[in-house]
């Protein structure tokens, strides 16, 4: 599966689309990483803690993305946008979506 | 009646005329004076906490300088177009979560009243923004690629428990040239 943020895959051909698909994930965190966090941030600067969590949750978001465009049995995805919302204290919402698309074989192109 | 009880008497009598949020400084049965006490343990914790945050962003600034040094040969651009050379592309991005310290805190509390440019927070963006787009880079140097296109931008406030924090993501498309 091969996914890109611009409009076309380099080097194949996009034969046709198959739709919009997406993936979401709400993570939180422990209490534990919560408190952590809290002392951290008398000092400021990263918050190690969270900053893991949510790449963790976007690759899971990215990876159910993934899922989803195979169910349409898509090749690539591309125009793919990636958004962060923050629900409620403690809680993170993590978002992929993009355009399924099929490809032209590549032996068709040599 | 010994001394010490006259000096007591004429002590109590003196004090009762203060204000209230002196007595808190100097009479520890006040109410005031756990006021005083607190605050003044919060100063002592966001000074401390500030030196420690001034140090620590000085040397994550140098950190990060030299870390741009040895990305400087990979293209970033905001541009859509591929180029006619190019191999395949995959997405890639960087990311991190920061948070202000302690002290700056109170101090974005006071500047929120007046309003205008929040120097500590722009500061803070700017920091979290740079460091995500290192990250993003050092991604596309993990994946072997040469080039970074049409980046964006973007961020969000994560609210934790106990601390809010700023979220920045940079991501773009790796582009692999043809040699």
């Amino acid at each position: 599966m091969i996914i890109t943020n611009i409009e076309k895959i380099p080097g194949r051909e996009i034969t046709h689309e198959l739709g919009l698909v997406q993936g979401s994930t709400v993570r939180g965190k422990h209490i534990g990483k919560d408190i952590a966090a809290f002392f951290k941030g008398l000092i400021g600067g990263e918050i190690k803690g969270y900053s893991d969590l949510l790449v963790e949750g976007r690759e899971e978001a990215i990876e159910r993305m993934r899922e989803d465009s195979k169910k349409l049995r898509a090749d690539a995805i591309v125009n793919v946008r990636i958004t962060t919302s923050s629900i409620t204290g403690g809680a993170v919402e993590l978002m992929a979506y993009g355009t399924a698309v099929k490809l032209s074989p590549v032996e068709a192109q040599r | 009646m010994s001394k010490a009880d006259d000096f007591y008497q004429a002590y109590k009598e003196f004090t009762a005329e203060l204000p209230e949020w002196i007595r808190g400084f100097i009479i520890s049965d006040s109410p005031w004076s756990t006021v005083v006490n607190n605050s003044l343990q919060t100063l002592a914790v966001a000074v401390i906490g500030w030196t420690i945050a001034t140090l620590l962003e000085r040397m994550h600034t140098k950190y990060m300088t030299d870390r741009e040094n040895l990305l400087a040969d990979i293209n970033v651009s905001t541009n859509k177009n591929a180029g006619d050379d190019a191999e395949s592309g995959i997405l890639i991005y960087g990311s991190v979560v920061v948070a202000h310290d302690f002290f700056r805190t109170l101090v974005i509390q006071f500047r929120k009243i007046i309003g205008g440019n929040i120097k500590a927070y722009e500061r803070l963006v700017a920091r979290g923004r740079r460091e995500a787009f290192i990250r993003m880079r050092e991604d596309a140097r993990l994946r072997g690629v040469d080039s970074v296109i049409n980046v964006r931008f973007t961020g969000n406030h994560v609210s934790g428990r106990f601390l809010s924090a700023v979220e920045m993501v940079a991501y773009g498309t790796g582009i692999k040239t043809r040699n």
